[in-house]
């Protein structure tokens, strides 16, 4: 508890900044959408895609279709959100053991009556509650604006069941990259710019898992992002996937098992 | 404790030391240590001294009340009147049966603290021998300035450690005392210096390959 504490206060200046950016942003942009509805701006918005390269298009998910539909906007700006999500728990999951070892006070840590376990869990239960709380902010500002820019004839529980599979695929997401920066912080020997290489490890699965759809081929390398699973413009039609969630969850469930076992044999010159 | 501590920066010493403190059940109090130590609570770690990291590490040890101290380099950094306060420290630790390990390239301080010593030499134990097996068998260290100086050592009971024009040092290997006064009686010297050797002097023996001690 007093590590997971200090863990908490560690991360606390960067988290609020996060929230404060990520959920504003959220909601500004949901604020946008009356402003959508208007028909020059969807004949500007569908301009500027037919000027795209259609690569860069299929890249990045866009697209004219249904954005007139709350959900559907929702969910077509919020995967630039997730995206955000994503190299942040990607950077709290690099930077909650390698912070330690970068700056030399894991010496303090090791001294301490403390098993290497108690070390992981209390970083991990740390990074987990302030990527919660972080995604609260964004989960906030998102039903907050979709409240505010509800047209009348949408009906409440539609709207909100979108929006809730939305954000709870982004919070996967963005947990599963968490899980996996910590299993190559502990994997890494002492990796240090945790928040270059959580942007590596971000959009280097990114760009991977988007090669199918830029190629056409190459179809298997869409496994590699977590994104692909939980990708909104399908969730708010379809709702999650039951088995990708529970593929993400294995992913997870590895890579803490792994940073576990790993961080166990660690040492002061291992 | 680490020759170089390294703590959170932006707690203060307080903060630190109380985080520190939690960890062990009952809760490790180091408010006595801050007081002996002369630290100020407030001023966050990052803005202290080489020497105040060092008090902030050593109160952060010193408060857990140890069974067990590793000490690397303890003393480097602080200012005398600290200096004084952790051996009287580690003097009641060790009373109070907490066993000590200090590293330490100050030989004095090895040498006013310490019950056993270990050589260490390339990275290998080279000897561990109690401080007074060291001290009994402590040879002379004999400056002899003057004319008519010895010429050979028998490399057993003396061994010529420096000689120039005038001045001869040697190392006198022997519980015999009268036998070296008589030595000293029949040349012809001007000044003379008997003194024990150091642990220091012991110390450098282990690195030249020298067998000062024995």
């Amino acid at each position: 508890m007093n590590l997971f504490s200090m863990e908490l206060r560690q991360n606390l200046k960067t988290m609020v900044i996060w929230t404060a950016v990520s959920g504003a942003l959220t909601l500004l942009l949901t604020l946008l959408y009356p402003a959508m509805l208007s028909s020059d701006m969807l004949a500007l918005f569908n301009a500027k895609l037919v000027a795209l390269p259609k690569e860069l298009v299929a890249m990045f998910n866009l697209s004219g279709e249904d954005i007139r539909q709350l959900p559907q906007f929702f969910a077509y700006f919020f995967q630039f959100v997730m995206m955000a999500a994503c190299v942040y728990g990607a950077t709290l999951g690099l930077s909650v053991i390698s912070r330690e070892e970068s700056d030399g006070t894991i010496e303090f840590l090791y001294a301490k009556p403390l098993r290497r376990t108690q070390i992981v869990t209390g970083k991990l239960l740390a990074a987990a509650v302030t990527f919660v709380i972080y995604f609260m902010g964004v989960a906030i500002g998102g039903v907050a604006g979709c409240l505010a820019v509800k047209p009348e004839a949408l009906d409440m529980m539609t709207l909100l069941t979108a929006v809730k599979s939305v954000l709870a695929g982004g919070f996967i997401a963005g947990l599963a990259y968490m899980f996996v920066g910590l299993a190559l912080s502990v994997l890494l020997r002492r990796p240090k710019h945790a928040a270059s290489l959580a942007s590596a490890l971000f959009f280097g699965t990114f760009i991977a898992g988007s090669v199918p759809r830029i190629t056409g081929v190459l179809d298997f390398l869409k496994w590699l992002s977590p994104i692909n699973y939980v990708m909104p413009g399908e969730v708010v039609m379809d709702g999650l996937n039951g088995g990708y969630v529970l593929i993400l969850a294995a992913v997870m469930a590895s890579a803490g098992a792994l940073t576990y076992i790993a961080y166990s044999r660690r040492d002061l010159i291992g | 404790m680490p020759a170089e501590p390294r703590f959170y920066d932006r707690l203060t010493v307080k903060e630190l030391l109380e985080y520190s403190g939690r960890f062990y059940s009952p809760k490790a109090d180091a408010e006595e240590w801050m007081r002996r130590f002369d630290m100020e609570p407030k001023k966050k770690i990052g803005q202290l001294s080489t020497g105040n990291r060092k008090k902030v590490s050593l109160a952060a040890a010193l408060a857990c009340r140890p069974k067990l101290l590793i000490l690397d380099e303890p003393t480097s950094g602080l200012d005398p009147l600290v200096r004084q306060t952790l051996f009287e420290a580690l003097r009641e630790m060790r009373s109070g049966g907490c066993t000590v390990f200090l590293s330490s390239h100050n030989l004095d301080e090895v040498q006013s603290l310490c019950d056993r010593v270990a050589i260490i030499r390339e990275g290998r134990i080279a000897d561990v021998r109690t401080l007074n097996d060291l001290t009994a068998r402590r040879a002379k260290k004999v400056t002899v300035t003057g004319s008519h100086l010895p010429e050979t050592f028998d490399g057993q009971t003396m061994k010529l450690v420096f000689r120039n024009e005038g001045r001869v040092v040697f190392t006198y290997h022997s519980a015999d005392m009268a036998a070296l006064l008589r030595l000293l009686a029949a040349m012809e010297i001007s000044d003379f210096l008997v003194e024990d050797i150091s642990l220091s002097d012991i110390f450098m023996a282990y690195y030249t390959g020298g067998e000062v001690s024995k």
